[in-house]
């Protein structure tokens, strides 16, 4: 916004200060401020999501035998298991982790490729 | 919440300096502009950003109605071919800066909202009000402006205005008052205080009329009152400065708006206490919020988050599992209660230790324990408590099933299910009665070597007597650590109530008022005494709201107000603490002559119980003493029991509703027993008072009770209670208590026939007569000691006009008219007097003589309905038989 302090225009001049100043503000926001939201938003989901799934519990936990099982059989088994557990698992994060940097890169791209996009387009008008 | 007067006064001598606050080691000053143009341009600038933001979200919506337009008239067919997306055309052009146009409309409100700055958790101690000589002495520093809500912003402008159209040279906390009481959030705060705002605004203007007139400026007073509200905002974690921060920086700073706020019914506690239930309902909101977003990680089954649980069948049928019902939200939060929750998780962290929660029956044992299971669900909890369950015992379903038999195997069996799961905390409720329960082995005993072996902890609570008298001697003592959970204080407990007052509101669709909150807390503490607090206000306000809830509506909302909870108190505890009806404060005015219809003579007497009750209805009287302690001395036969029945008649209803004790049947040293209880027996005494504490008691002939009992009661007139022989505190603070005794009678009436007056006989009995019976701290604790004076031939004369009155009356029942002249009636009151007995040889002769001689006439069948029976001087009695019909 502009100096909310200072300024002494009217509505108009206002309005073109405004104009100015988000022409600036727009791409910096977008690329600065913006982009650490969106980041923060993308990892905070993927991590959530693997916390859901409990990825670093059974990491954490690959030699504890599984349901209070503790004979030698039970412990190949459970090792087993959880090699199995934390391969689907994870695959299942790492899918969701793709979706989300997926997103993540369209929201990257999206002013850049619109106004690209939306400049190449206006040439059609002018051909018209 | 802190209202920190002292700093601000502190602050009125440092006019130089710059005051802020300091939050980790940053210094937060005020920096905004309230002037008139700073506000125009601010205004303005919030409506041209707003319009660009709209501007957006119109510029994207048209775009998209366009493209839309477009592929379905002209392109529909083509829309899923490459070509349409690579070839330039308009409507792709609307498509693409239609999506341009989204991104500016969302960088806008992100911007927008981003203007405000969130106020930062103090992470090194608690935020300090301070002020600094100047800007650069501080090493870093930040702006409060900018972690003003808009509310507060629009409380510093229209406080601006107000100063600048009234010509007030400086803006103070006056200002910002009455700029705060357009706040949704004051009004709120007004309302549940019960007040209207114009009551407090109205005096505040008639005082702004007394400000220094000049060219407003938003000066140093009030940069100081923000910081104080940036201050209060900070220590209650809140995110931004809102208006009633305002509202609450500008009451601390001016004791002339303490005193308008007082006036109008809200004292200093009152207006905190109102603020911090506002400022909770807002902190319990986010924590909701916060505990939702995290509770769907914890696993509500068995199975624990690393499957290395296993079943536990049996331990489910017989235990709750409160982490599961965290999660379901079946558990209120935990408020105000810190310091204890961080006892328990010392505790627990400090050496995988067993705790006993220690505190009596409602004071909160159980929601702390709720609290940690939140805790846990949210996994902000030491390492030895995370992706662990809290369950339940219920020992009774341990120790009951199967007729009692095998309790020791089933308890054992439920523990090594705990050993196997190796994921499960016990939590066992009032774990004392698990000591000499089993067989031939103790229940209690099972645990504490279960304990030893260290594959698991407890956490227990008991009550201070379950505790000292079985648990610590057992060999499960040892093993639990001890942690004391004390009554909540007042302000405390209120807020305590505050947080829970939202779901009984919800329930029963009724709204409290702050000073229905603070009577459940007083009056339960005050006249419920088997639970404590804050579980009796609680349910005091419970069962009110329930009432109220079930009225007729005739408008929206229907308030719980003090005089709902007091009614509902005066049910319970059978004490009348409503307000005082005009009906009924006449009635207190005129106690004496009330009194006098019953009880003849004995002026000083009445005086006194007269005196003692309008005391007590006004609440003007201690609260920790009995109502009155009264011993009333005399001959027999004067009125001494005759006024403690009338006053109970007048006071408490009916003659009956007192509770009388000869204490000629109680001279052995074993009466105490009977009076107070021991052996598992309830004392006869307590027990009468514990089921109505508001009565009088009486107590004939106090001198011929043994010395102990006088000593028991030494506490009863000093404290206003009793421990019963089962450990119960028994309340006698709304008890009028009448002794009676016949000790110095002849003294009384030898000084009297000589003529001394009753002050004269009252010294020396006190100084010298009655210390022969009574100890003299046990005669101090009598509020009056009242010599009854012997009755005069007048007196009884008096009492005989009573009397019949009463024969008349039982007469009148069965259908008969009694009449008698006033020289019968002095007849008969000559020949009922007796200076040695009082009034007592009078009741004989009436037997004798008149209501003897009306029953021979009944049974003779010479007296009809209707008739009149006559009774004439000589002691005769004629029936005129009633006209034939």
């Amino acid at each position: 916004m502009v100096d909310m302090q200072g300024s002494q225009g009217g509505y108009a001049g206002g309005m073109l200060r405004e104009l100015g100043s988000d022409i600036l503000r727009f791409p910096a926001w977008w690329y600065g401020a913006g982009l650490l939201r969106a980041a923060t938003y993308a990892m905070s989901f993927i991590t959530g999501y693997a916390r859901r799934l409990g990825v670093g519990v059974w990491i954490q936990n690959l030699f504890v035998p599984m349901f209070g099982r503790y004979d030698w059989q039970s412990r190949i088994i459970s090792v087993f298991m959880r090699l199995v557990n934390i391969l689907g698992r994870g695959f299942v994060t790492a899918i969701v982790a793709v979706v989300v940097l997926g997103v993540f890169v369209a929201y990257v791209s999206l002013p850049v490729v619109s106004m690209v996009l939306a400049v190449y387009h206006a040439t059609s008008i002018f051909a018209l | 919440m802190n209202l920190d007067l002292s700093l601000l006064q502190e602050n009125e001598s440092q006019t130089s300096s710059i005051p802020g606050v300091i939050i980790d080691g940053t210094f937060w000053y005020w920096d905004g502009a309230i002037d008139n143009d700073a506000i125009t341009n601010r205004k303005r600038a919030h409506r041209i950003a707003k319009m660009f933001q709209w501007f957006g979200v119109g510029a994207a919506g048209v775009s998209a109605i366009i493209f839309v337009l477009e592929v379905v008239t002209t392109y529909a067919t083509e829309i899923l071919t490459v070509d349409f997306w690579t070839e330039p055309h308009a409507a792709l052009f609307a498509f693409w800066f239609g999506v341009l146009s989204a991104c500016f409309a969302w960088y806008k409100a992100q911007s927008i909202a981003g203007e405000r700055t969130m106020i930062p958790r103090a992470m090194n101690g608690v935020p300090e009000q301070t002020s600094v000589p100047s800007l650069s002495a501080a090493s870093q520093k930040r702006g409060i402006f900018s972690t003003l809500s808009l509310d507060a912003v629009e409380v510093c402008e229209t406080a601006f205005l107000l100063a600048k159209t009234t010509g007030h040279a400086d803006v103070s906390a006056l200002h910002l008052f009455a700029a705060s009481t357009a706040d949704r959030d004051v009004r709120v705060l007004f309302a549940r205080l019960g007040m209207s705002v114009s009551a407090v605004v109205d005096p505040v203007r008639r005082k702004m009329a007394t400000v220094t007139k000049g060219d407003a400026v938003f000066g140093l007073s009030a940069i100081r009152v923000l910081c104080n509200a940036f201050f209060q905002a900070a220590s209650n974690s809140a995110e931004e400065v809102s208006g009633l921060d305002c509202f609450a920086a500008a009451y601390a700073a001016d004791p002339f708006l303490q005193e308008v706020m007082f006036a109008s019914g809200a004292d200093q506690d009152a207006v905190v206490n109102a603020l911090a239930w506002l400022r909770i309902q807002d902190t319990l909101h986010r924590r909701y919020l916060s505990f939702r977003k995290t509770a769907g990680f914890k696993p509500t089954g068995n199975m624990n988050r690393a499957y290395t649980a296993v079943a536990t069948p049996f331990l489910d049928s017989v235990t709750d599992d409160m982490t599961r019902s965290a999660v379901y939200g079946g558990v209120e939060f935990c408020v105000d209660r810190d310091a204890e929750m961080k006892a328990l998780l010392r505790s627990i962290e400090g050496g995988n230790q067993s705790v006993v929660l220690v505190g009596n029956p409602g004071v909160g044992k159980g929601a702390i324990i709720e609290g940690l299971a939140q805790l846990m669900v949210e996994e902000r909890v030491p390492n030895i408590l995370k992706d662990k369950r809290l369950l339940r015992m219920n020992v009774s379903h341990i120790v009951s099933a199967e007729g009692g038999n095998g309790a020791e195997e089933r308890f054992l069996y439920a523990l090594s299910e705990v050993a196997a799961s190796g994921n499960i905390i016990l939590v066992i409720e009032n774990i004392h009665e698990l000591v000499g329960v089993g067989g031939s082995i103790d229940l209690s005993s099972i645990l504490a070597g279960e304990l030893e072996k260290n594959y698991t902890f407890v956490i227990a609570t008991s009550t201070p007597s379950g505790y000292t008298e079985k648990l610590e001697r057992s060999s499960l003592g040892p093993k639990l650590q001890h942690i004391a959970i004390d009554e909540p204080d007042r302000n405390l407990a209120i807020r305590i109530l505050e947080s829970h007052i939202g779901g009984i509101e919800n329930q029963n669709n009724v709204v409290f008022t702050y000073h229905a909150v603070a009577a459940c807390v007083d009056l339960a503490a005050r006249y419920l005494h088997d639970i404590v607090l804050p579980t009796s206000a609680l349910s005091v306000a419970r069962e009110a709201a329930l009432d109220v809830g079930k009225r007729p509506r005739t408008q929206g909302l229907v308030w719980v107000t003090r005089e709902d909870i007091a009614a509902r108190i005066s049910e319970q505890s059978k004490v009348p603490v409503t307000s005082i009806s005009q009906d009924e404060g006449q009635k207190l005015l005129q106690l004496e002559s009330r009194l006098h219809e019953r009880v003849i003579g004995q002026e000083a007497a009445i005086a006194s119980v007269s005196s003692a009750l309008r005391r007590a209805r006004t609440e003007l009287r201690s609260g920790s003493r009995p109502i009155a302690n009264f011993l009333f001395l005399g001959p027999t036969g004067v009125g001494k029991t005759e006024l403690a029945k009338t006053t109970s008649e007048v006071y408490f209803g009916s003659e009956n509703a007192m509770v009388r004790f000869d204490m000629s049947e109680y001279q052995n040293q074993e009466s105490v027993t009977r009076l107070i209880g021991g052996n598992g027996q309830a004392g006869l005494l307590t027990e009468a008072i514990r089921k109505t504490p508001f009565t009088l008691l009486l107590l004939d002939e106090l001198e011929k009770a043994h010395p102990d009992i006088l000593n028991l009661f030494l506490s009863v007139m000093d404290d206003g209670r009793l421990t019963d022989g089962l450990g119960r505190t028994i309340d006698f603070t709304n008890v009028i208590l009448i002794a009676t005794s016949n000790a110095g009678t002849q003294f009384i009436q030898d000084e009297v026939q000589k003529g001394t007056d009753l002050a004269g006989i009252k010294s020396e009995l006190m100084e010298n007569q009655l210390r022969q019976v009574y100890r003299p701290e046990f005669l101090n604790r009598f509020d009056d000691v009242i010599v009854f004076s012997p009755l005069t031939q007048d007196d009884v004369a008096a009492i005989t006009y009573l009397m019949v009155a009463k024969i008349e009356e039982r007469l009148k029942a069965k259908g008969l008219t009694f009449q008698i002249d006033d020289d019968a009636i002095h007849e008969l009151a000559e020949q009922g007097y007796d200076p040695k007995f009082g009034a007592r040889p009078l009741r004989r002769v009436l037997q004798d003589k008149v209501e003897n001689l009306i029953a021979d006439r009944i049974l003779q069948g010479d007296v009809g309905r209707r008739d009149t029976v006559v009774y004439h001087k000589g002691g005769t009695i004629t029936v005129e038989k009633a006209a034939a019909l």
